[in-house]
């Protein structure tokens, strides 16, 4: 079944992030709380922590990419 | 602590963590619509304090209450409603993730900072007249201890000799500053001295030191003698807030560094030494988690309180 990892809301104010770096590949697994981005704010730039465990199947992002809170960032399936 | 005991703190301080984590990333889908603030690596604190409590104690708490309104009876349903803003809340959803009141737990909180001190005072004032040996916890943080109403509320209370708890959780940083750098005491307990109020600091990981401490101070103020000033020395293994970018003002190496004192990993330590198995130990974890999984469910299937219901309890005079 695939899950997705989305845009997180990291400040208040935040209604959309830049993707900065993925810390990982397409078919790569990544476990929850490992750092999966990094994301641009208005404010900062994070490193985002992954939220969910899963092989990753698609990332629906390219580095520079603005995407809104709650877009999807990441199509995983579960192992 | 014998193991039936510490095996029950253990699991309560688990409750909180990971009830923490699932705000968190509730927080990350902007679910929880106002500030919440993580209060993972202080478990200890909350559960030891509660555990000496009684039900019709009071408990005053801060801008971090979560952990300290569950420790106190709160269900972890209608905490997660109240973070949420759902019907079915503490506060039935007008509150927000801090600001509420938990009418039966006798559980009261409120985000702005130093606000509890002279409030818990003025609590324990009646509790004293009441005269049936209850009391009232505060709990403030680090930046709290520099706030006006700190002053004021330790000499209330040490004049009138109130039968309050102030707790004090010293978890390093007020927001993004380290304490060291904006309270002229180290350990802050001291500030006690200066109000004629005995100033205990105590390792705020230690379920058990916290435990020890804490009932002995409950008991003596049970009976007139106090009020007591107990600072729990900590750290908050998360940011300040959801969404903190914590790693521009402390660093990873210090975070590792206090996430190996970690206060649920020292009693899992100790309860193996004590032949429980890692097996069992992983099996509370898990129930745990499937426990608040279906409550956080539940509160996400909670309607929204109306606009009319929002001023509920808000007396408005006629003319």
């Amino acid at each position: 079944m695939s899950i997705f990892f989305n845009m997180p809301k990291l400040g208040h104010l935040m209604e959309e992030g830049t993707v900065v770096t993925w810390h990982k590949k397409e078919g790569e697994i990544v476990t929850k709380g490992e750092i999966l981005l990094e994301v641009e704010t208005d404010k900062t730039t994070l490193e985002v922590e992954s939220s969910v465990t899963g092989r990753i199947v698609k990332l629906l992002a390219d580095e520079s990419d603005v995407m809104a809170v709650n877009e999807p960032l990441v199509e995983l399936e579960e192992i | 602590m014998n193991r039936g005991e510490l095996l029950k703190l253990y699991k309560e301080m688990l409750v909180l963590r990971n009830f923490d984590e699932m705000c968190l990333n509730l927080k990350m889908e902007d679910l929880i619509m106002d500030g919440f603030h993580p209060y993972s690596g202080e478990e200890a604190i909350a559960v030891g304090v509660s555990s000496v409590l009684n039900k019709d104690d009071y408990v005053i708490s801060n801008h971090r209450p979560q952990g300290h309104s569950i420790a106190k009876g709160s269900t972890t349903r209608a905490v997660f409603c109240e973070m949420l803003g759902r019907r079915g809340g503490v506060s039935q959803g007008i509150g927000g993730p801090m600001q509420w009141i938990d009418y039966e737990n006798n559980f009261y909180c409120g985000s702005i900072v130093g606000s509890g001190m002279t409030i818990a005072a003025g609590v324990t004032m009646a509790l004293k007249k009441e005269k049936e040996g209850r009391i009232c916890v505060c709990y403030f943080g680090d930046g709290a201890s520099n706030t006006g109403s700190f002053h004021e509320a330790m000499n209330l209370a040490s004049i009138w000799k109130l039968p309050v708890l102030y707790i004090l959780e010293n978890n390093q940083y007020g927001e993004a500053m380290p304490a060291a750098e904006f309270v002229s005491v180290n350990p802050i307990s001291k500030r006690g001295g200066s109000y004629g109020i005995e100033g205990i600091t105590v390792d705020g990981n230690d379920v058990e030191a916290v435990y020890e401490t804490v009932n002995t101070a409950v008991k003596k103020a049970r009976t007139g003698i106090g009020p007591y000033f107990i600072e729990c020395v900590t750290y908050r293994t998360r940011g300040h807030y959801g969404g903190d970018p914590e790693h521009t003002y402390r660093t990873r190496e210090e975070v590792e560094e206090w996430k190996k004192k970690c206060p649920i990993k020292r009693v899992k330590v100790k309860l193996e030494a004590m032949g429980v198995s890692e097996m069992e130990l992983d099996g509370i974890n898990k129930e745990v988690i499937a426990g608040l999984e279906s409550d956080k469910d539940w509160a996400l299937e909670q309607r929204f309180p109306t606009l009319e219901e929002a001023t509920d309890h808000v007396w408005i005079p006629s003319e």
